[in-house]
């Protein structure tokens, strides 16, 4: 059953947390609606009070003057009426019977998804306060006017319960007639002298995003009513989601003001997502994700569902699209569904957000670290538009600081991103949208010194990362039940990095169609089908030595002859996918489903069948619900493994079964426990053998590796209420591979046993919000060097490493991070300031390790220092 | 994608580590290889020009090949060749060591560890019980090297010369051609040097497994164990081969000492100005003197080679010294200079070494003598 917090409600963000959870545990159940699609997922409309009904003040309780707050929650069937009413928080037994006793008498228009009628569940509030109560008829008032008339009061709050003075509330009276007031800075108003009947009541402040009500003024009484209008920024709520219902295993929901809010990430969602479950910490200043145990490159990131080659500005800074553009995350650490494919790890999918259809609004924000914009708003009825950029300032104090350093700086280190975005509703039942995207990340400097350990790191050193991407997306509704949504997108990727004579450039250009049907059979059956189909032409050149075999150390590369190739391919890798999405009995849910990959590169079709189960042991609240499941994934090769001259030709895909299994449990209706476990096994890895006497590319490829990862991933969360949002993650696993089958299993690079994150966010009122995060993390793995060989033509010494590899492990990470938060409100505009402290007590934590010249002695080297970055933003 | 950002992290992050190298490598207190250069011989009634007799090739080196043959500096070898590679070394407690050359041909990697690479897939071949005999005889009398250990060197025939700093391997005749012409550019002879203050053998472990990294020789200490490879010296040249194609050496014309040449007869006095211990040349007082070089122009090659390839060498200058600190130990050839002083640690004679290398192989050195004073 869908539930719904009223949206005139101060629990407004907690409904839509609740909606999402709930919405995801109906779609196993819930009949007859559109499915969503990939991308956009249709969004339940909340029930609307029609009729309103006032509690009787018990008179013993105002008597005393006393005061109470009633939260119910109440179910509310499909034609609108009130079947069940339910103490949430009581206010006394007194004033709980008068609420109860009002709440069945309430109606609604009911909740709707797809336009169809549906049943739900919403918190609800009463609140007395003897000051609401119906005065006696002033003196000056006559008879006949006291006898016609009601009043209307009430009181504006934010969400974070403050008062919101300056707004502008207008109603209008059942003939059309229309009054406004300016709530005052106690965010009161006051309508008297009103003609029974239903009023349409509309506020308007500046900020947050205009909301509608419906009262109903009845004779000789006063209606008094607290509204609490969303915050735009929170117009829409970002979900970040672990494998979510109904295709996949687990899931998580953050909401938007979580992630901005989460310490450390700079209110960053993208960053937001380092702290759930099964997500590593990557080492200092690398912007890459490692999630389960896999390798960076064994996971994709879509950005509403076309492939981007990076998540992370350089460093790890940033991500490469804001937040404010991000509608939700979809996090899938594994055993996503078949409608993903091409790796073996994970899947994060960011949905962009349609542009805002009420009328323009702008965002500037700048900090320490970038600055951005955002402008948007319809153009017309049917069509709006968004723009939106950002550049990063680090250039500013990062090119004196190398300068200092003895490094002539050209470029230095700076990043850029932007979004344009025009959406259209072409007819009711087709949306299209076309959405110009991209990042680019660059730097050059010249060192005058080159590197004792590697004189080839001296001289120019320029690197240049980016992507652009233009996409297009149509989505039609062939009926309540049917939905088509078909994207398609073409761009660049390029890679550039030179370090004095070396050199590698990657330019490719990938064409990418996604098409994907949903339909709902029947009341117990979906399907979904579709078709990923991905086209990358692409230029290298490479000049450099060819790369060792694995565990040997590449350099020095000074002084051996650099390997020139430059050529052009193209990789052609359609899939098609199914799945069924069955509920045989209420409260199970059977997810089969297959993908078919074509990798042409390979000459290979890799078929990988998929499945999961999620049964709600207990349902309704608190709910219980198990789940599992199993799948077969495969990746392809990098071009450069499986392309001549570059790579070996007839190298297979690398392939992974995914297990996993677990539970969910409620506890409140805040608090709720995810805990599932997960392997993998991992085959045909990719090794590499050295072959610089015998081949072109001066290595040959194999598929010779294998290996493992599992482990427990834990989600003990707080949902957001009106003042808190925390929760703490914890993951316990090990990853394992060999390249070679003569060779032991040994521990992976990107193997973390623990990794422990906790995170609390209050609201101290006032527009004040403080949050900490506290993170322990075991250390990255290294291979330790046991000395050194001299290289007589570079004149540095290689390292020589450890046999096995990856036989240490770093002392553990651990840091407290806090932010701070201050929102002014104004007429027209909002005003916000946050100081986000990274490494608050100045831990040296360990990041790498550091040879002396000859690799005979070591030390640690470690992180930042504590690091508090300062940032504003204005908002209209 | 990650690489490249990683890359980038990892260099800030080095810049964000970097400060006064306690132990940089400039600074040799102990045994240390420093450069080897290699010379083709090659037999000619009379040198033309640019070929050096071989007689007159190195000042202070006595006749070697006889007169007929000349001697032709430079990084590239060709089939059928014979090359002289020649040491340069530091060892101020002159201790005793066990001293070995051996080559691979045609390693399948051209870093450091494909010679060993090379020859562990060569020994691997043998049933375990000859693979002992297998090391001897490649140390000794492997086919196509003339000079092997210390105490079987056959240079030992001229009594003046260094069987320690000179060594010479013949390249077979089919090294270039027995290779797929889409592989030549890595085609090469490595040379691998030994220096143990033990007893070198033949690592029993070498070919079981697990050999990516490690070493085929071990150095056995007094106590029969084998020491760690931090104990004992280790290094690799590479001749690349090449049909016809040369690689000149970069030459040194002078050194400048505070802007006046330096002769390689004359001893500067030098001031200890700063303190034993000090790691970082910005604490050490005046006077600091500049020490800078006149290269032979042009210094650097580029071009296209024979394979096809255009190519832009990087020419690096790197100083040693038995004591004081440079302000910078590496520097590019288009800015030599460095700044040096010296340090209370050890006054007395002391030795700086300035080697110029380019990125194909090609190097040479210039040795100058100093003495600290107090300061």
């Amino acid at each position: 059953m869908l539930r719904f917090v009223r949206p005139r409600g101060g629990m407004f963000a907690a409904m839509l947390l609740a909606g999402s959870l709930a919405a995801s545990a109906a779609r196993a159940q819930d009949t007859g609606k559109t499915l969503p699609g990939p991308a956009a997922k249709p969004a339940p409309v909340p029930p609307k009070i029609k009729t309103k009904v006032e509690p009787v003040y018990p008179p013993e309780k105002l008597a005393k003057g006393e005061k109470a707050v009633v939260k119910l929650e109440l179910t509310i069937d499909a034609t609108g009426k009130v079947t069940n009413a339910k103490v949430e928080e009581s206010g006394g037994a007194d004033f709980d019977a008068a609420s109860l006793e009002a709440a069945a008498k309430l109606e609604f228009e009911p909740a709707t998804l797809d336009g169809k009628a549906i049943p739900s569940k919403i918190p609800y509030r009463f609140t007395f306060d003897f000051k609401d109560v119906p005065k006696e008829p002033d003196k000056t008032d006559t008879p006949e006017d006291v006898a016609k008339v009601g009043s209307f009061t009430g009181t504006l709050r934010t969400p974070a319960d403050d008062l919101l003075g300056g707004a502008k509330v207008t109603i209008a009276s059942p003939d059309g007639k229309t009054q406004s007031a300016m709530t005052d800075a106690k965010g009161a108003f006051t309508f008297d002298k009103l003609l029974p009947g239903k009023y349409k009541v509309r506020v308007e402040a500046v900020g947050f995003v205009p909301f509608d009500a419906e009262e109903t003024v009845l004779e000789n009484k006063r209606i008094s009513v607290v509204y609490r209008p969303r915050l735009t920024g929170e117009a829409v709520d970002i979900e970040v989601k672990g494998e979510r219902p109904p295709r996949e295993v687990t899931v998580h929901v953050l909401d938007n003001k979580e992630i901005t809010r989460i310490p450390g990430t700079n209110g960053d969602a993208l960053k937001a997502v380092q702290n759930l479950p099964g997500v590593a910490r990557a080492p200092g200043l690398a912007g890459i994700l490692i999630i389960r145990g896999s390798a960076p490159q064994e996971s994709n990131i879509f950005i509403d569902g076309t492939l981007v080659p990076i998540v992370y500005h350089f460093g790890g800074l940033s991500s490469v699209i804001p937040s404010e553009m991000i509608e939700r995350i979809d996090f899938r650490p594994g055993n996503f569904g078949p409608e993903y494919g091409r790796v073996t790890g994970g899947i994060i999918d960011v949905g962009v957000r349609s542009p805002k259809k009420d009328k323009f609004h702008g965002l500037l924000q700048f900090d320490l670290i970038d600055g951005r914009f955002i402008a948007e708003g319809p153009i017309d009825k049917k069509t709006r538009v968004a723009i939106a950029g950002r550049r990063s300032w680090v250039d500013a104090w990062l090119g004196p600081v190398l300068t200092a350093a003895g490094a002539g700086v050209s470029t230095a280190p700076v990043y850029y991103d932007w979004q344009m975005m025009i959406e259209r509703d072409v007819t009711e039942k087709t949306t299209a949208r076309l959405l110009f995207f991209g990042s680019n990340d660059r730097l050059a400097i010249t060192l005058n010194t080159p590197s004792a350990s590697d004189p080839t790191a001296g001289g120019d050193i320029a690197a240049t990362t980016g992507f652009w991407r233009v996409q297009g997306r149509v989505e039609h509704r062939f009926s309540d039940t049917v939905n088509w949504t078909n994207t398609a997108a073409y761009g660049s990727d390029y890679i550039s990095f030179s370090l004095g004579d070396l050199k590698f450039k990657l330019d490719s250009y990938p064409i990418s169609w996604r098409s994907d049907v949903r339909a709902k059979i029947n009341k117990d059956a979906s399907v979904i089908a579709g078709m990923d189909f991905l086209h990358t032409a692409f230029d290298v050149t490479v000049r450099a030595p060819p790369p060792p075999e694995p565990g040997q150390t590449p350099g020095p590369f000074f002084g051996r002859p650099p390997r020139e190739i430059v050529g052009s391919a193209s990789l052609y890798r359609p899939a098609f996918y199914w799945m069924l999405d069955l509920q045989p009995i209420k409260g199970l849910k059977l997810l089969p489903g297959v993908r078919v990959d074509w990798f042409r590169d390979t000459q290979s079709w890799n078929i990988g069948p998929r499945f999961a189960v999620r049964y709600d042991v207990v349902q309704g609240f608190p709910r219980t619900t198990l789940k599992g499941g199993a799948g077969v994934y495969h990746q392809p090769p990098q071009p450069q493994e499986s392309i001549a001259p570059f790579g070996t030709t007839g190298l297979g895909a690398s392939r992974a079964t995914h297990y996993a299994a677990g539970f969910e449990q409620e506890f409140t209706k805040q608090v709720d426990l995810s805990v599932e476990g997960f392997y993998k096994d991992l085959q045909r890895l990719i090794g590499r053998t050295a072959t610089e006497t015998t081949t072109a590319g001066g290595i040959t490829y194999n598929n010779n590796g294998d290996g493992r990862v599992f482990g427990v991933e834990v989600l003990l969360r707080y949902k957001r209420d009106n003042r808190f949002f925390g929760w703490i993650a914890y993951t316990l696993s090990r990853a394992e591979r060999r390249l070679r089958p003569e060779d032991p299993m040994t521990l992976f690079i990107w193997d973390q046993t623990h990794i422990l994150t906790a995170i609390g966010s209050y609201q101290l009122g006032k527009g004040w919000e403080a949050g900490l995060r506290w993170r322990y993390v075991s250390g990255r793995m290294y291979t330790p060097n046991i000395g050194g060989v001299y290289d007589f033509d570079a004149g540095a010494y290689a390292p020589i490493p450890q046999v096995p590899p990856f036989g240490s492990r770093l002392p553990a990470f651990h840091q407290l991070d806090m932010r701070i938060d201050k929102v002014w409100k104004f007429s027209h505009w909002s005003f916000s300031a946050y100081l986000d402290v990274l490494n608050v007590y100045y831990r040296q934590n360990p990041e790498g390790v550091s040879y002396n010249y000859n690799y005979t002695q070591q030390q640690i080297v470690t992180g930042l220092p504590i690091l508090p970055v300062i940032g504003v933003r204005g908002e209209l | 994608m990650s690489t490249t950002t990683r890359i980038i992290g990892l260099s800030l992050l080095a810049l964000v580590a970097c400060g006064g190298d306690p132990d940089p490598a400039s600074r040799i207190t102990s045994f240390r290889t420093i450069a080897m250069r290699a010379t083709r011989v090659v037999q000619s009634d009379t040198c033309d020009v640019g070929l050096v007799p071989a007689a007159d090739a190195r000042p202070g080196l006595p006749p070697k090949l006889g007169k007929t043959k000349c001697e032709i500096p430079g990084s590239y070898a060709h089939p059928g060749d014979e090359v002289q590679l020649e040491l340069l070394w530091h060892d101020p407690k002159n201790a005793p060591r066990e001293w070995m050359w051996s080559t691979c041909v045609n390693p399948p990697s051209t870093s450091v560890f494909g010679c060993f690479q090379k020859l562990a897939a060569d020994i691997g071949k043998l049933p375990p019980d000859q693979r002992g005999q297998f090391f001897i005889n490649n140390v000794r009398q492997r086919p196509g090297a003339i000079a092997k250990t210390f105490e079987g060197n056959e240079l030992a025939s001229d009594p003046a010369s260094d069987p320690r700093t000179l060594f010479r391997v013949k390249v077979p005749a089919d090294a270039l051609s027995s290779l797929p012409a889409e592989a030549r550019a890595g085609a090469s002879v490595g040379v691998i040097f030994f220096a143990c203050p033990g007893k070198l053998q033949l690592d029993t472990a070498f070919g079981s497994g697990g050999l990516r990294n490690a070493l085929p020789i071990q150095c056995i200490g007094a106590d029969g164990k084998p020491l760690g490879s931090d104990q004992f010296t280790i290094g690799i040249k590479r001749l690349f081969l090449r049909a016809a194609e040369e690689n000149t050496d970069p030459r040194i014309d002078a050194v400048l000492f505070d802007g006046k040449p330096w002769d390689p007869a004359e001893v500067k006095d030098v001031q200890a100005v700063c303190d034993s211990g000090e790691a970082r040349f910005d604490r050490c007082g005046d006077p600091k003197h500049d020490i800078t070089l006149q290269l032979a122009q042009p210094f650097k090659q580029s071009g296209k080679d024979e394979l096809g390839a255009t190519f832009e060498e990087q020419v690096v200058i790197q100083y040693y010294v038995t004591e004081g600190l440079f302000e910078y130990d590496v520097k590019r050839a288009e800015d030599p200079k460095t700044r040096f002083a010296g340090r209370r640690e050890k006054l007395g004679d002391q030795t700086m070494w300035i080697v110029i290398r380019d990125s194909r192989g090609g190097v040479s050195w210039v040795t100058r003598r100093f003495r600290v004073v107090p300061g």
